[in-house]
């Protein structure tokens, strides 16, 4: 008897204990210096397979590039990488602990230091925004290609990679 | 000539330090310690040995324990790495070793597990296809020989049968 057909896929998810403190995509999340934002990744593992993941987190703005399905966008800075094994069928959540440590001013555009799980800040630029406003994180989810011996963008779809990535817009204070 | 033989030694010497640079090239600032390196080697092992695992027929249920186990070393890897980077080698040490530690058994279980479930499927498929060639035997004995099971029944039925010969109606 042969298998009940099903399509494989990984899903990425973000989300606090206070629902992403009453996010709205583009409008209205707003954080001070210091806030500390404790949310959490869901990682749906439906692969028929364990998976060795990493989302990794980087900062843009309106005026910057998206990934999109087939490309990530590494050219934005990168602000740290989480990794996790997760077993098929499983959704695993990950923390995410993350704080703007403070702003700086350069020719009117204001840059970041972000530090996330306690770590060293690391500075948004070369991205800025006027008045910091419409920032965004970006979070990709990568996959470890056993073959090639290193993680690969999305996961391995039929034909091709499928890219997964999500973004939170948000304003500094 | 003789001038340009020290030239042409350096010219030698500098391209032979570039054709080592290319083949070999430098490490990052901080190169990590070998503990770090295994620890991520084995990680990754560990992880292949799971895949590997599943792909003999272990169940997840089985392997639920092992992806924890591996996540805990995983921890261990980050923490080491993160002291590495700090300067602190005999902490990065420490964890780098109590990861290599963790990924061995995850690896040397899945590795058990594997193996168990592939003898599972092995005696299964077995004692299906010997199950199968007997029932297959039996019922081509049953088709075979159905006509003289009946004619066996029938003798046995006749034999069985009480033989009336109408004495008591003559005796009346």
């Amino acid at each position: 008897m042969s298998a009940k057909p099903s399509q494989a896929f990984m899903g990425l998810g973000l989300y606090s204990q206070r629902g992403l403190q009453g996010y709205i995509p583009n409008r209205n999340l707003t954080i001070a210096t210091g806030q500390i934002l404790n949310w959490t990744f869901s990682v749906t593992n439906r692969m028929n397979k364990a998976e060795f993941v990493m989302i990794i987190t980087r900062i843009g703005s309106n005026s910057t590039l998206s990934p999109n399905a087939t490309t990530p966008t590494t050219t934005l800075p990168q602000l740290g990488a989480t990794e996790q094994f997760t077993n098929d069928g499983e959704t695993s959540r990950i923390s995410f602990n993350w704080t703007i440590e403070s702003s700086y001013q350069v020719a009117g555009l204001t840059y970041l230091n972000i530090s996330i799980a306690g770590q060293s800040p690391i500075s948004s630029a070369p991205v800025g925004t006027p008045s910091g406003r419409n920032f965004r994180l970006i979070f990709e989810l990568w996959t470890f290609d056993p073959v090639s011996g290193s993680f690969q963008y999305g996961y391995p779809g039929q034909t091709s990679q499928v890219g997964v990535w999500l973004q939170v817009w948000f304003n500094a204070s | 000539m003789r001038t340009l033989r020290p030239r042409s030694l350096t010219l030698l010497v500098c391209l032979l330090v570039s054709s080592i640079f290319l083949l070999n090239p430098p490490h990052h600032a901080w190169a990590q310690s070998t503990e770090l390196q295994t620890a991520k080697q084995d990680l990754v092992q560990a992880f292949q040995s799971i895949q590997t695992a599943e792909r003999q027929g272990a169940s997840n249920t089985d392997l639920l324990p092992l992806t924890v186990q591996l996540n805990t070393a995983l921890q261990y890897e980050e923490a080491a790495d993160a002291y590495f980077r700090q300067g602190n080698n005999s902490a990065s040490v420490y964890y780098a070793v109590q990861s290599i530690d963790i990924s061995t058994q995850v690896s040397y279980q899945a590795q058990r597990l594997g193996n168990t479930a592939q003898t599972t499927t092995l005696y299964r498929t077995t004692l299906s296809y010997v199950l199968a060639v007997v029932v297959a035997l039996l019922s081509a004995v049953a088709i075979l020989e159905v006509s003289r099971i009946r004619g066996r029944l029938r003798q046995r039925r006749l034999l069985r049968a009480r033989i009336d010969y109408g004495g008591g109606k003559h005796a009346e």
